[in-house]
């Protein structure tokens, strides 16, 4: 039996408006686990609660009620001050706005979590070449992020989670901000990250973004609300399987 | 478009944007207010004071008016560079550059409508205020109009010029950007600033060069002529080009350095903070030389005038032995004896209580022959002055001497002496004589002889007179009159000036022969003569100083508010990847205490090479106390790094409330 990598129980969140006090429900349940090496997608609409789901699991949002348990590892027993630390070496994030500084280079925006775990110099010189090699941008290391192109930029993004070798990437709609062009080669190189075993959780609005994961769960009003596996399906299948499944989502709530 | 939406629009710009242009209004405002005032102080129909006080006021307008234009033109165009998104999405909107125009005009029109309005108005009010201070300050009387009409006309001219230049500038730069440039225009100025090594360079030959003046210029000054003052400019031009050159190009230059050290650069602190403060040096160098400059320019302003004011006294001392110093001389014999022991008769029937009274007499006489090419200067005196000064007795013969020659004998004018004794430099009376002539440096004092009486000096200057008609080369230099001198201290509160005064009067009604000369003073009269001069620059340094370090300070304000809004952005990232909050803040806030303790150490460094240069600039106001001046300066360093601290602290919080979650 595969090991269970990330198991959500019954998570919910609720989230209070600063003005007026009142409380404003995100998640009101969520449980499911991702086995290691898997691909999974997060699909719902707009204010669906995706991205919150996204924030407690990666912990930078503390869950109002449930548990996220990351390698058996209760992340809301995670001392404060260790939290950064366990993040670096457990998570890594893919955003949609690259979320690059724009005072480091391509190098140094990619190095910035081994340098803040503390690692040595030859361990960097050791990891980045063959890394930024596979990610097609060995030769933009000098620049900087406003020199170029947006699909180089999540590359840089990819590059900079993958670094540390963490046990899960959190991608948050990664080609949310690319051209088609991009997105593909994005979605490829997710795909061969995965193929190496790296488990990843991608939230997306684009069904052909979902298509390249193994299995996708359909968020609706805060809940889990379906959820499809790829199977044996080849993409193009798989494309219309969860293009079924949104319009029955939307259908769904046209009828409530 | 109708006018009344350009009018509308622009007012909701500027309501929109209050949290840059309140401050700045403010700027416009307290400029206006400042320079009013200033102009009123120099205004010949508002205290009567010396003309060259009211020079000195006129000129420091003029300087102020010019640090004015300067100061709102580089924050206007901070403002300008903040607003750069919102004239793209005008421009994306349809505005073109007419209409740009128009809506910086009304913009324009509102701020001097506003800024200058409550300036004057806040100018009109304090003034009242501030003048009183200047009198205070000065000894002057209060006096003058409630307002100045003319200096209102010239504020609203000189700030109606600088207004224009702004809006002319503003125009050109929205003019010349495209709109989806203006778009992103906040982000250019994230790009990575460039070496520039010749600009660091350049900064330090300057700097060198500034501080090479001020440290090694003194020694070679033997008093302080016009060329040293045009030295001094020079080196003050020096420093600020130098200070521009050194901030926009040796900080990024040198943190660069550091980055190139790969082992230091690739430790958790030094990564972020070095990237960090490359972008925010790149950023921010032209402001942080402004505030270095003027910082400095508040620091010397405020030592060197409050030095001068606390020195007054000791200085004054120098040359009044006695607070009194009554000083006749005649060609003809009047009853000097006579006239003097009356006239203090009369000083002391009006109520004053002469002291430790001086009398002696007095004649510097000095001659040339061979057509000017050898001259001799003499200056004798009488023993019972030299009793009278040094409270030791000599009695001298006709023929006999003190004097500081080596030779036994010595002959003046083929009158035989026989030298008694020695005259040192260290003896009293050169002492005395060097304080009341005003001389420093007892090598610049005439030789000195004392002789028997009255009747001894009498006889040389017959003898003088006789050489004048009989030797057509020999020409006199001075030596005409004889002074009798008496000098005597009053007891406090008793007014010296007043008593000076009825001593005159009495010498006026009772000499009997016209040609005297009066060469009297009275310390109380020096005094206040003095404190006009002192008074007026001391007002002047904390004037000046007051408002450069307000400029310093909405400097700082503006600096937080950019550096808050783009490090919200950059805080909202670094925790997403994985930084720690308490290692995010510690860096982030030991690149902002850089960033600005950067200005004040470099205007303390300044501060320290101008010191030995203005210390003997000081001279030009017989200032000659380095210690006091010492003691000015480290207060005033004191003072203004705890004011400096304050505007910091008081503007951190701006920053703190940008960055917050």
């Amino acid at each position: 039996m595969t090991v269970a990598l990330l198991e959500v129980e019954g998570l919910q969140k609720t989230y209070t408006t600063r003005y007026g006090g009142q409380a404003v429900p995100a998640l009101t349940g969520v449980s499911f686990t991702l086995e290691e090496g898997q691909f999974a997608a997060v699909m719902g609409e707009s204010g669906s609660g995706k991205t919150t789901l996204l924030n407690v699991v990666a912990a930078l949002d503390r869950p109002t009620a449930g548990t996220v348990r990351l390698d058996g590892r209760d992340t809301a027993a995670v001392p404060e001050r260790e939290l950064a630390a366990f993040r670096r070496e457990n998570l890594g994030f893919v955003f949609q706005e690259f979320n690059l500084l724009d005072t480091f280079d391509i190098r140094d925006n990619i190095l910035l979590p081994m340098v803040l775990a503390g690692r040595s110099r030859q361990e960097m010189e050791r990891t980045l070449p063959p890394l930024a090699k596979k990610l097609g941008i060995a030769d933009i290391l000098g620049k900087y992020p406003y020199e170029v192109s947006g699909g180089q930029k999540q590359r840089t993004a990819v590059a900079r989670a993958l670094i540390l070798s963490p046990r899960l990437i959190l991608a948050d709609e990664p080609t949310g901000a690319l051209d088609s062009r991009s997105s593909d080669a994005l979605l490829e190189l997710l795909d061969e990250v995965n193929a190496g075993g790296q488990t990843v959780l991608m939230v997306t609005h684009s069904v052909k973004a979902a298509s390249h994961a193994g299995r996708v769960l359909f968020i609706k009003d805060g809940t889990l609300y379906h959820q499809l596996f790829r199977g044996d399906d080849d993409r193009g299948r798989f494309y219309g399987r969860i293009s079924d499944a949104l319009t029955a989502l939307a259908g769904g709530r046209s009828d409530g | 478009m109708d006018e009344r939406f350009y009018l509308r629009l622009a007012w909701d710009c500027i309501r929109k944007n209050r949290r840059l242009y309140v401050p700045y209004l403010l700027t416009v405002a307290g400029a206006a207010a400042g320079f009013y005032m200033l102009a009123t102080t120099g205004d010949p129909s508002g205290m009567a004071d010396p003309g060259d006080v009211r020079l000195i006021m006129r000129t420091c307008t003029v300087v102020l008016g010019l640090v004015c234009g300067g100061f709102l033109l580089y924050t206007n165009g901070f403002l300008m560079k903040q607003r750069g998104r919102e004239f793209g999405l005008y421009a994306v909107l349809g505005l073109d550059r007419s209409n740009m125009t128009r809506l910086l005009a009304w913009e324009t029109a509102f701020t001097a409508a506003i800024g200058v309005g409550a300036g004057l108005a806040a100018g009109v009010l304090l003034d009242r205020l501030l003048l009183m201070i200047l009198a205070k300050l000065s000894g002057m009387p209060y006096a003058g109009p409630a307002v100045y009409g003319r200096c209102l006309v010239l504020t609203a001219g000189v700030f109606a010029l600088i207004l224009g230049l702004i809006f002319a500038a503003n125009i050109i730069r929205v003019g010349r950007m495209c709109p989806t440039e203006l778009l992103i225009s906040k982000d250019v100025g994230d790009r990575e600033p460039k070496s520039k090594w010749f600009v660091t360079v350049v900064g330090i030959v300057l700097l060198g060069a500034g501080y090479g003046i001020a440290i090694c210029r003194p020694a070679l000054m033997e008093g302080v002529v016009v060329e040293d003052i045009l030295w001094f400019f020079a080196a003050v031009l020096l420093v600020i080009f130098g200070t521009f050159a050194l901030f926009l190009g040796g900080t990024v230059t040198g943190l660069k350095l550091l980055r190139r050290w790969k082992g230091y650069y690739y430790k958790a602190r030094h990564f972020v903070s070095v990237s960090g403060l490359i972008h925010r040096m790149g950023r921010n160098a032209a402001g942080l030389a402004i505030i270095c400059i003027l910082s400095t320019a508040v620091l010397v302003m405020v030592s060197s005038t409050v030095c001068l004011r606390a020195g007054l006294e000791s200085s004054l001392r120098g040359y009044f032995p006695r607070d009194v110093m009554c000083q006749f001389g005649s060609m003809a014999e009047n009853d000097w004896d006579g006239l003097l022991a009356g006239a203090m008769e009369d000083a002391v029937a009006a109520g004053y209580h002469p002291k430790d009274t001086v009398r002696y007499l007095y004649w510097e006489y000095g001659w040339s022959v061979d057509g000017g090419r050898t001259g001799t200067d003499l200056a004798f005196v009488d023993a019972a002055g030299y009793e009278a000064i040094t409270g030791r007795a000599l009695s001298l013969g006709p023929d006999e001497v003190l004097t500081d020659a080596a030779e036994d004998t010595l002959t003046v004018m083929d009158a035989a002496f026989t030298v008694a004794g020695g005259l040192g430099p260290e003896d009293p009376v050169m002492a005395y004589l060097g304080r009341v002539l005003g001389v420093g440096d007892m090598e610049d004092m005439p030789r000195t002889l004392v002789v028997a009486d009255g009747g001894a000096i009498l006889a040389l200057r017959q003898r003088a007179e006789e050489y004048g008609q009989t030797d057509p080369d020999y020409s006199y230099s001075f030596g005409t009159f004889v002074d009798h001198n008496m000098d005597f201290d009053l007891p406090a509160g008793e007014d010296s000036r007043a008593c000076l005064a009825v001593i005159r009067q009495y010498v006026l009604d009772h000499v009997y022969e016209g040609a005297f000369s009066d060469g009297s003073a009275s310390i109380g009269q020096a005094r206040s003569d003095l404190l006009v001069q002192f008074g007026s620059l001391l007002f002047l340094g904390l004037f000046l100083g007051t408002l450069f370090l307000g400029g310093a300070a909405l400097l700082i304000y503006y600096k937080q508010v950019s550096e808050g809004y783009e490090d919200r952005e950059r805080f909202a990232v670094m925790r997403q990847v994985g930084m720690d909050e308490g290692l995010i803040r510690r860096s982030v806030h030991s690149q902002i205490l850089l960033v600005f303790f950067l200005p004040l150490v470099t205007a303390f460094c300044h501060m320290a090479a101008a010191f030995p240069l203005v210390a003997r600039l000081l001279e030009v106001w017989d200032m000659s106390d380095r210690g006091l001046f010492m003691v000015c300066t480290l207060g005033a360093a004191a003072v203004f790094a705890a004011l400096y601290t304050a505007v910091y602290l008081l503007t951190a919080r701006v920053y703190a409330r940008l960055v917050g979650r």
